[in-house]
């Protein structure tokens, strides 16, 4: 008998399958995490990514079987409930929404975290692997699709970014309308709760479908870091979420070969990179930190520049030109140490906006110090 | 202008939690009026509106447009809530903001035509907002963002306008603009119910007035409500310095 069975490992090596996977798992959460930045429930995502560990411990004491779809069912179930847990609480007006998200999650967890210790010690539904997932071990269960065999955890990521795409395609308009003005979506005959659910059913299925990728605690970066860091960068929801999926492309790319060259954990080190890409966009986009610095510096830098400029131009031709413009004189008549006013008028010089006249000793502004002169003086109203 | 009632307000009750806001209301809008609703301070004017419109849950009561439910006539009315209601920081532009008026003839799932788009434009342009469509939203001033609703609301081409203090911390130009635009749609016959803050151009700029204060203190033609004693009994006397010989 020859096999004709497709194995993606005679193609692929198994470290590609490892980065192709992890590549597509940030992808499916940086779609979604899109609206839950937009949505300011970043803090709620990490609620879910940890509560539905009991929803996971529930439905494989129902099921006995780790590799049972009801286990990421019920998970996704549970993080619905969650999440309807939270408004709940957060809906009596008695404690504030983030309270409530800081209450109900660590009741959950702690639940499936006891459970699992006192009646599932013995199967390998251990806590270090619900936490930071086993990466590496992708490739090593592996199931049969479509006559193809190829790593589970690629195929069910593959499924669940189909099924976020697929959403986000479908329902745009709502998810953008309701987003920026639920109001208006309710108005309009779109039932923004039921679009928050929704939403929210997704984060379910995705976070539980990525614990064997990243784990429970790695998965919020998956789905906030991207996000955040394509919020800050683009002006149009289109833009956002495509922006997001490169940032995720990128970060589990280099955290990948970052973490096989120091042999480290390879979902840990997607999370340090997503976490500083999304710091090197707050520091250097358009309105960052570093980025508004710098232009500080060189507005003040040019500030100084257009002040001589415009001090020479009102006394060109006039009869204190000598005094006020010449040589030596002139760091005397703009009150600055004589270090600093060679120091501009030097600058000035080499950018061409003033001359050296060698007859009077004075300084005159070229033909393109005159046009800044006059641009200057239309745009102060000088 | 007729007498018929558009929008009929019947027994409407609303609280939060055990608190009770409006009691028992009943209020019946005149149709193709300008219809001012005035109150002090946490009288319950935006509850009202949200609660006759279904976005707050009501006790008692029910409201009714053109003698049908809401649902049955949503396209019809346009909201335009208090500014501060939206996340001015989402991604999008003013054109983009405009066109959501459309959103409702189409529907779940169906994408804005080219021509949804044109009306969007226009209804831009009519507000003198045309230069700053593609203007990311959070970049617009306050007058500029009220403009922006009110072109929603021209696109959405509704036949009743409910507005949450369109003219509160607005320019004099974009005062203005609002109020051109109440007029006109008045002349082509439309209604439109305002919260307003300013009893110093109350008169002038409606013609029909509702007070509440939790209850209704009155409701009429402007010129037969607006009243000291009306005043008084909503708790409005003193603070306004109000000259009320209109």
């Amino acid at each position: 008998m020859i096999n004709l069975m497709f194995k993606l490992s005679n193609f692929i090596g198994l470290g590609e399958q490892i980065l192709i996977t992890m590549i597509i798992t940030a992808i499916a959460c940086a779609l979604l995490g899109c609206f839950l930045v937009l949505r300011k429930l970043s803090m709620v995502t990490d609620a879910l990514s940890h509560s539905i560990l009991l929803g996971i411990v529930i439905a494989y004491f129902v099921t006995k079987d780790l590799g049972s779809p009801f286990l990421i069912i019920g998970a996704g179930i549970f993080g619905v409930f969650t999440v309807y847990s939270i408004e709940l609480v957060a809906n009596t007006g008695l404690v504030k929404n983030d309270d409530a998200v800081g209450i109900i999650f660590p009741l959950y967890f702690s639940l499936g975290v006891i459970l699992i210790s006192m009646f599932a010690s013995n199967v390998h539904l251990d806590t270090d692997i619900v936490l930071m997932g086993q990466t590496i071990m992708i490739p090593l269960y592996t199931t049969e699709f479509l006559g193809i065999v190829l790593p589970k955890s690629l195929l069910n990521m593959s499924i669940i970014l189909l099924i976020n795409v697929i959403f986000i395609l479908l329902f745009y308009k709502e998810l953008k309308v309701s987003t920026f003005d639920p109001q208006q979506a309710t108005l309009s005959g779109f039932k923004s709760t039921f679009l928050f659910y929704c939403l929210m059913a997704l984060s379910s299925f995705t976070a539980v479908s990525a614990f064997d990728t990243v784990g429970a605690i790695l998965v919020i970066s998956l789905f906030i870091a991207p996000s955040a860091s394509a919020y800050l960068i683009t002006k149009d929801l289109k833009y956002m979420l495509i922006v997001a999926s490169l940032y995720a492309t990128v970060n589990s790319i280099i955290g990948y070969y970052v973490a096989v060259a120091l042999n480290v954990s390879i979902s840990g080190m997607v999370a340090v990179i997503s976490g500083l890409t999304c710091f090197l966009t707050v520091l250097f986009y358009e309105n960052g930190v570093v980025t508004s610095l710098l232009r500080l510096r060189r507005n003040r830098r040019q500030l100084k520049l257009d002040l001589v400029i415009v001090h020479i131009g009102n006394h060109l031709g006039q009869e204190s030109e000598q005094l006020e413009l010449g040589f030596d004189s002139i760091a005397n008549h703009l009150s600055w140490k004589q270090e600093r006013s060679s120091k501009t008028l030097k600058r000035l010089i080499k950018e061409n906006y003033i001359v050296a006249e060698q007859v009077k000793k004075i300084f005159i502004l070229t033909e393109k110090g005159q046009e800044r002169y006059d641009l200057l003086k239309t745009q102060y109203g000088l | 202008m007729s007498n018929k009632t558009i929008i009929e307000v019947e027994d409407l009750t609303m609280a939060y939690s055990d608190q009770p806001v409006l009691w028992d209301n009943d209020v019946s809008i005149v149709e193709n009026s300008k219809t001012a609703i005035i109150g002090p301070n946490g009288a319950g004017k935006s509850t009202f509106l949200k609660g006759i419109l279904g976005l707050l849950p009501t006790l008692s009561g029910s409201a009714h447009f053109m003698g049908k439910a809401y649902k049955e006539v949503q396209a019809e009315i346009a909201y335009i809530p208090q500014s501060s209601e939206v996340n001015w920081d989402f991604p999008t532009t003013a054109l983009d903001v405009v066109l959501m008026g459309r959103y409702v003839h189409l529907g779940w799932i169906k994408r804005p035509s080219q021509k949804d788009k044109k009306i969007a434009e226009q209804a831009l342009a009519q507000i003198g907002m045309s230069e700053f469509k593609n203007r990311q939203i959070s970049q617009l001033s306050g007058g500029q963002k009220q403009r922006v609703f009110i072109a929603r609301a021209i696109a959405q081409d509704a036949n009743i306008y409910i507005m949450d203090e369109p003219l509160a911390g607005v320019d004099k130009n974009t005062e203005s603009i609002i109020m051109d635009f109440l007029n006109e749609s008045q002349k082509q016959g439309k209604t439109s119910v305002v919260v307003h803050h300013d009893l110093n151009t109350l008169a002038e700029y409606f013609d029909h007035l509702v007070i509440i204060n939790k209850r209704i203190v009155a409701q009429g033609k402007m010129t037969k409500v607006l009243t000291q004693e009306n005043l008084e009994n909503a708790n409005m006397n003193g603070d306004y310095g109000l000259d009320v010989s209109v």
